[in-house]
């Protein structure tokens, strides 16, 4: 049962995917103060292991073709049990939202605009994103091609600018950090970016062409995945020790490039690409929340869900986090483990026990 | 304060409502007014000044002390 | 409290039974035939004058010329036509001369051909005539300009066509002009226009319906495509919603295109219209349909796509390095044109640390004396700006030199030395008013969107301007026109597309149609067309 006209093409389905992942470009400073030179050793790990469960989820995905994941989860555990599933589904990416939301409001609040209340940048962005979902799945997918080539492009040529400032004794010595600093920040590089692939269980049914999921989606991790190992190795490569102090090695890494005196003061760029990537993020989030919301409920139609949901994710992430340092230990020590029975063990346990009832009939 | 969140709930309700009454959706209005309310409450709450639980430190406690599961 | 819960409820009943008397209205607009006005002719002339004189008459320029023709001048006819829309020599030479001066070949009552059948088949030498008997019909071709003949004893009168009138003559286009390319323009006469573009499609596959729109003006449309190119769905739905117009007055292209339009709210308009027969012609080659409607020399495209704004025939008759290097610094002006006040006012009241030192220090000392926000400053200068572009369009041309000087000089210089506007201002302002006239298409959106991003821009600085950026492209993301998404080839992208979006592509390369349009019959050209100099073999072949 689709709730909505739209449909998206396998490429833009890839996109979609690589830009999400991207959007983790800043967040990723939460994992460089673990695991200081190697994190570009964490990425390519949470890579290949993203790579993995996202076979899971693609597998699940494909034995309902054209079901959303709170219909997939109905399908398996029976209605009582797949609601209950749903539901806890739906508080993983309830809160995800609420934390990119504050992520968000203290990103514009600290490096762009350091007067204006946080709930006013929160607002805006909610009601932007809002009108993104209204819109409908396709739209967000048509400005995804975009955000993707202006990202992609940041990303190489900062890169190339960086180039004459770049050490590489900054990566030596490598395999230093302990075994378990390490496996720390893989985790934490997992499930703030490649565990979100999740989220695409539920976009997934608007396909128009369901063969080439598995193509697309890991195609478009390759691609987002790429691009977030260039800019990690762009960050040690530039700032060496540093990386593990600044706040945000992102920002602070372009802040260096200063080519005669002309090409100075880029970390707009930066911004700039990273607020559109962030917006994707936050589409697709609220538009799963949305979707999510009205399947479990039996609608016709999200689009009215869409602001109550809205208001509700502001309040949440005020009441939610009150400083950054809360979200920094919060990410680096707490989440990673709590998040583990969302992403793995129950997408796990879905496909376990599908097989075994030989689903669907 | 309080007037300006009261106005902006007045708002959705005047923009998504009459749409569904003129199309007759019932349950999707009984679903909207459940979340609306909510947020409504919620949101006033905040405003007041009252200081809501954070589910965010609730999970962390609970992962902290009591399972002893988190890093470090 | 109480006092507005009896007016809301007072107010309800008043809406109630507006709508019950507009719907039982409704039910009784029975067609308006009243019995007593007849509807078609009777055999008798005087009758037949009379009739027409209640629905024509009292015009000074009604002309009725009554005679009487036949071997023995026995037959009564009259001619009624309108003086100013008709030509008087073809009435007179081809007419009255032959009904007056040669006889009617046997008029016999046994034969069975009429009086006016023969009149019709042998004395009449002009080109197009009619029969028809309803009032209606009667009363419509008077008014376009045709000659009726009643004859006594004939329940039909002929038609006949003598439309002439004064038009203007074909001239170089004022709105759109080139410097290389044709300069022939649309004028306001329906047959040339469509003449105009006849004579730069020679297919029989090119196809002209029309169709008469407005219930008092009955306005001739006309809806102009190529039959195998064309997306068969899209001239049935253009059909349909132009015959969903039901309006008085259709006096313009610009009427038509807000009644059939995608998206009536959106800033952004979704059918094109142009000047010149040229780019008709080439649209409607590319798959799209044009609709031409009489009394105005602004023709319609649809669909239309956001990147034709960008594009103007220009590109295609040069050479392409240069046309693609044109276009880019059109997208760029286009970028400019609405960002730039905006971007100064972020900059200087949110960003300071972004603008370079030394440009920072001229600019605060600039900045020193000025009592207004940069905020206030920006949208002040914008409204005058478009106060001047608005009185420069109506000035009568004498009056038009002056008010130009007065209009850059004394505003802007004097506000300046006066200390009420920052010099930078003026500089952005400036740029932004020539570069806003680069995109022509997009002038009035693109002064709505100018205003917005300076208002976000003003109260939420970078970031008010990332937002607005992402809210304008889902916007444009989720408009559609006539079925095409209106941002092909961008958005469902479609690579072979790209190649006339930012550049030009060398025309031998341009080998389909666009994907969304001309889907229908996707090659336009042959494969490997790059000219070149004669290669070896075929020089040693001959």
């Amino acid at each position: 049962m689709k709730l909505e006209k739209g449909e998206i093409s396998s490429s833009q389905l890839m996109l979609l995917v690589g830009s999400f992942l991207q959007g983790g470009l800043l967040s990723l400073s939460f994992a460089y103060a673990i695991s200081r030179q190697d994190t570009w050793l964490a990425v390519l790990a949470a890579l290949f292991i993203g790579l993995l469960f996202a076979l899971v989820y693609i597998a699940l995905a494909n034995r309902f073709p054209g079901k959303t994941l709170m219909q997939i989860n109905d399908l398996i555990f029976g209605p009582f049990l797949g609601k209950l599933v749903s539901i806890q589904y739906l508080y993983l990416f309830i809160s995800s939202l609420s934390v990119y939301l504050w992520f968000i409001g203290d990103f514009v609040l600290t490096y762009l605009m350091p007067e204006t209340p946080i709930i006013l940048i929160m607002i805006m962005f909610s009601l932007l994103c809002a009108y993104a979902v209204r819109q409908g799945i396709e739209v967000i997918a048509r400005i995804c091609f975009i955000a993707i080539i202006v990202t992609s492009l940041v990303i190489l040529i900062t890169f190339a600018l960086l180039i004459k400032d770049m050490k590489y004794t900054y990566f030596l010595p490598i395999f230093e950090v302990p075994i378990g600093e390490l496996i720390q920040s893989t985790h934490i590089i997992m499930h703030v970016s490649f565990s979100e692939v999740l989220v695409f269980l539920m976009v997934i049914p608007y396909m128009n062409k369901p063969k080439q999921t598995k193509k697309s989606v890991l195609l478009g991790m390759l691609i987002g995945g790429l691009g977030l190992l260039t800019a990690t190795i762009r960050n040690i490569a530039a700032l060496g020790p540093l990386s593990a102090i600044v706040t945000s090695p992102s920002l602070e890494s372009v802040r260096l490039i200063d080519i005669g005196k002309v090409i100075t003061r880029l970390e707009v760029l930066v911004a700039m690409a990273q607020i559109l990537l962030l917006f994707i993020i936050t589409s697709v989030l609220y538009y799963a929340v949305v979707l999510g919301i009205a399947q479990i409920t039996k609608l016709r139609s999200y689009k009215p869900l869409v602001l109550p949901i809205g208001i509700f994710a502001i309040t949440l992430s005020l009441i939610s986090y009150e400083s950054s340092m809360q979200l920094r230990y919060s990410t680096r020590y707490i989440t990673p483990i709590f998040t583990v029975w969302f992403y793995f063990i129950l997408p796990l346990l879905s496909l376990l026990v599908a097989k075994l009832r030989k689903l669907p009939k | 304060m309080v007037f300006l969140l009261v106005s902006a709930f007045i708002g959705v309700i005047l923009f998504e409502v009459p749409s569904l009454i003129r199309n007759k959706h019932w349950r999707e209005l009984i679903v909207f007014s459940i979340f609306l309310s909510i947020a409504f409450v919620m949101a006033l709450l905040a405003t007041i000044g009252v200081k809501l639980p954070s589910p965010a430190k609730g999970v962390d406690y609970f992962v902290e002390d009591i399972l002893h599961l988190n890093y470090q | 409290m109480g006092v507005m819960l009896r007016y809301l409820t007072s107010k309800l009943k008043y809406l109630k039974l507006v709508n019950q008397y507009y719907a039982t209205n409704q039910k009784n607009q029975a067609p308006s035939q009243d019995e007593k006005t007849p509807t078609s002719l009777t055999q008798n002339l005087t009758t037949n004058l009379e009739i027409l004189n209640g629905f024509i008459g009292n015009n000074f320029d009604l002309v009725i010329r009554k005679f009487t023709f036949g071997e023995h001048r026995q037959t009564n006819a009259a001619l009624v036509y309108l003086n100013g829309m008709t030509d008087q020599t073809m009435i007179n030479e081809s007419i009255l001369k032959p009904l007056l001066f040669e006889s009617v070949p046997n008029s016999n009552p046994a034969s069975n051909h009429s009086v006016i059948e023969m009149i019709t088949m042998t004395m009449l030498s002009v080109a197009e005539i009619k029969k028809r008997t309803l009032i209606q019909d009667i009363v419509e071709g008077y008014l376009s300009g045709e000659t009726i003949l009643l004859v006594d004893g004939s329940p039909e009168a002929l038609v006949i066509m003598t439309s002439d009138w004064k038009s203007r003559s074909i001239t170089d286009p004022k709105t759109e002009s080139v410097v290389r390319g044709p300069r022939e323009g649309f004028i306001e006469n329906l047959l040339t226009n469509t003449t105009l573009i006849r004579r730069k499609i020679k297919s029989s596959d090119l196809v002209f319906e029309s169709m008469k729109i407005g219930e008092r003006t009955k306005t001739t449309v006309c809806i102009a495509y190529i039959k195998d190119i064309a997306n068969p769905l899209l001239i049935e739905e253009i059909k349909r919603r132009l015959k969903d117009i039901k309006t008085d007055s259709i006096l313009e292209s610009g009427i038509v295109e807000q009644y059939i339009e995608d998206a009536p709210f959106s800033i952004f308009s979704t059918i094109a219209n142009t000047e010149k027969p040229d780019l008709a012609a080439a649209k409607i080659l590319e798959g799209r349909a044009a609709i031409l409607v009489d009394g105005t020399p602004f023709v319609l495209t649809v669909p239309m796509v956001f990147i034709e704004s960008f594009q103007s025939s220009e590109d295609y008759y040069s050479r392409p390095y240069f046309a693609s290097i044109i276009r880019m610094f059109r997208y760029l002006a286009y970028m400019l044109s609405i960002l730039a006040p905006a971007t100064y006012v972020a900059l200087t009241t949110y960003h300071q640390e972004l603008i370079p030192t030394a440009l920072l220090f001229s600019m605060s000392a600039a900045q020193e004396g000025v009592p207004f926000p940069v905020l206030v400053e920006a949208l002040g200068m914008g409204v005058i700006f478009e106060i001047l572009r608005e009185a420069g369009v109506r000035l009568p041309r004498p009056v038009g030199q002056a008010v130009s000087i007065v209009g850059a000089l004394v505003i802007g210089e004097s506000a300046v030395s006066a200390g009420l506007i920052g010099a930078p201002m003026v500089i952005v302002v400036a740029l932004t008013a020539i570069a806003s006239f680069v995109v022509p298409a997009q002038t009035d959106s693109g002064g709505i969107l100018r205003a917005i991003f300076t208002v976000l821009a003003g109260f939420s600085g970078g970031f008010g301007i990332m937002v607005g950026l992402i809210g304008v492209s889902i916007h444009l993301a989720s408009l559609r026109s006539f079925g095409t998404p209106y941002l092909s080839p961008l958005a469902p992208l479609s690579v072979p597309d790209l190649k006339d979006t930012f550049i030009r592509a060398p025309l031998w390369a341009m080998i389909t149609r666009p994907r969304t349009i001309g889907w229908h019959d996707p090659k336009r050209q042959e494969f490997r067309l790059k000219p070149g100099p004669p290669s070896e073999e075929d020089a040693s072949s001959n």
